[in-house]
């Protein structure tokens, strides 16, 4: 029984043969791995990091390089690269590589495939790049980036089947990576609609200009503070934007008087926490988001609008939203009264600390880096519309080259 | 000279065996193959291997089977069994641990892989 069935014969064709089939299982499992990873794996640069030595390991490559195109690149510049492996690269091999790449990318499947083992080398590669391998990423006939295997170990040269595995990698890689960038484009997409949105309310008035978009950077960095979640974080900042949407059901007479308002006027004012909701409310995934807008305006004490919640009644978010509302108010002109400097209105805070907001956020706040946060919103030109992505929802990671 | 590890592979599917039993050899292990398992069963009272690898869906006797009559024979109580299985299959965990069964790895598997739990397990045990 023993060996009946594993018997060396016919000039060892048979185990020819099963080296090819285990090879083929080891690139099979490593696909496998690889689409399974996928389904969990959000994050590019950590994906990539970890699919690099797997695949290096696999194809018996003693250098692979991940390059990705994070963005349209002019012809001088280097994408991004993920490298597994010990090789002794700089930056100078990783230009090299990436510009043949470029240049063959007209080539369907394998970009450069060169050594000097069947024929001479057909580019001169600088040393120590003995063997070479490399497949484009591409997607819809765009090239998002190319996959390179360096210098085969244990045989003389990478064969059609570490080829063959390179293309399905980069195949996979191909739809990660698209995902990834429609996900972000619809983020861009859905956060430019919004401030869109309300700067179109703020913008009514020149006082208010650049308003909602400072009280959701002050709101949302005392959030991060408090350490809440991402999600919690990009719920709260978007809170920040849209707080004050249902001004837009306001008379604009009232809105923008100067001086007191009258109790019937001051009573119109107190309607756009409401109506804010009200126009939110049928947004489903946004349900974090209205309840901050309705409650924009209580008070910890209880005697704030519309409902005169009080305490932890008030959801988190509306009570960080009344803090960064406030804040940018008293430091911002009003048709009522001029700015504050800086400290009066943080003593404004610590006086109604308990009263008008909730005392832990006003000692987070307080003991906030406030002049790094006062830098950010001046970066906020209140004269014309906000553009690009709000850092929370760009938090990209940066690669790095090592 | 180090003697050779015995390891006993027991799968119905006969190219399972010649990979398995090729990147073993090559490892230095000597391997002993059977595509039944009652066969499997035999060949592990009589070798007494180091481990077991088996397959889990077989004719006449399944891994898990294998396994667990395994654990009854005073003479292979202490044999290691590791259980191949496909993927997407799942096995009842408590089935598992009843049968002493100590790592299941999902069909298809990388030899390399494989060898190298192999190695661990093997070299968990005292000699």
């Amino acid at each position: 029984m023993k060996d009946k069935i594993i018997q060396s014969d016919s000039g060892g064709e048979l185990e020819a043969l099963t080296n090819s089939l285990m090879q083929s299982y080891e690139e099979l499992a490593l696909l496998h791995r690889i689409s399974d990873r996928m389904r969990i794996n959000q994050n590019p640069v950590d994906f990539l990091n970890r699919l690099g030595p797997d695949v290096r390991e696999v194809i018996e490559a003693e250098q692979l390089l991940v390059f990705w195109c994070r963005k349209v690149l002019q012809p001088w510049e280097l994408p991004a690269v993920i490298s597994s492996g010990d090789m002794d690269l700089e930056n100078m091999h990783l230009e090299v590589i990436w510009d043949r790449c470029r240049q063959q990318v007209s080539q369907p499947n394998i970009i450069i495939n060169d050594s000097n083992v069947d024929r001479p080398y057909r580019f001169a590669w600088p040393s120590p790049i003995r063997n070479i391998v490399g497949v484009p990423i591409h997607r819809q006939k765009q090239l998002l980036g190319a996959l390179v295997g360096l210098n085969k170990t244990g045989k003389a040269d990478f064969d059609s089947i570490d080829t063959k595995l390179l293309i399905s990698v980069a195949n996979e890689i191909a739809v990660f990576l698209e995902n990834y960038r429609l996900y972000q484009d619809l983020q861009e997409l859905f956060l430019g609609s919004l401030r869109a949105l309300t700067s179109s309310v703020d913008a009514k008035d020149p006082y208010t200009c650049g308003h909602s978009e400072r009280v959701s950077l002050i709101a949302r960095s005392l959030a991060e503070q408090l350490n809440l979640d991402e999600e919690n974080v990009n719920g709260i900042y978007l809170a920040g934007l849209l707080h004050d949407v249902g001004k837009i059901g306001i008379n604009e007479a009232v809105l923008s008087k100067p001086g007191r308002l009258s109790d019937n006027e001051f009573d119109q004012i107190k309607k756009h926490p409401r109506i804010g909701a009200e126009i939110l409310r049928p947004i489903r995934q946004m349900d974090q988001v209205t309840q901050a807008v309705l409650s924009h305006h209580e008070r910890y004490d209880g005697f704030g609008y519309p409902e005169g919640l009080s305490g932890n009644h008030i959801p988190l978010a509306g009570r960080i939203i009344m803090l960064a509302d406030s804040f940018d108010a008293m430091i911002s002109n009003r048709t009522y009264r001029g700015a504050l400097p800086v400290g009066a209105a943080l003593a404004e805070i610590r006086r109604f600390s308990g009263t008008q907001f909730d005392p832990e956020l006003s000692d987070v706040f307080l003991g906030s880096d406030i002049t790094t946060l006062l830098g950010q919103l001046d970066t906020i030109n209140t004269k014309s519309f906000p553009v690009g992505v709000g850092q929370s929802f760009n938090k990209l990671f940066i690669p790095t080259l090592n | 000279m180090k003697e050779k590890l015995k390891i006993l592979v027991v799968d119905d599917e006969v190219h399972i065996l010649h990979v398995v039993a090729l990147k073993f050899r090559n490892a230095g292990y000597e391997v002993i193959t059977s595509q039944d398992g009652r066969e499997g069963l035999e060949l592990a009272q009589v070798e007494r291997p180091a481990l077991i690898i088996t397959d889990y869906q077989m004719p006449h006797l399944s891994g898990l089977e294998l396994a667990r009559r395994i654990r009854h024979i005073p003479s292979t109580r202490e044999i290691p069994v590791l259980m191949l299985t496909a993927r997407g299959f799942s096995v009842d965990q408590a089935a598992l641990q009843a049968a002493g069964i100590e790592i299941c790895i999902e069909k298809p598997f990388g030899p390399r892989e494989l060898l190298r739990r192999v190695d661990e397990i093997l070299q968990e045990q005292p000699v």
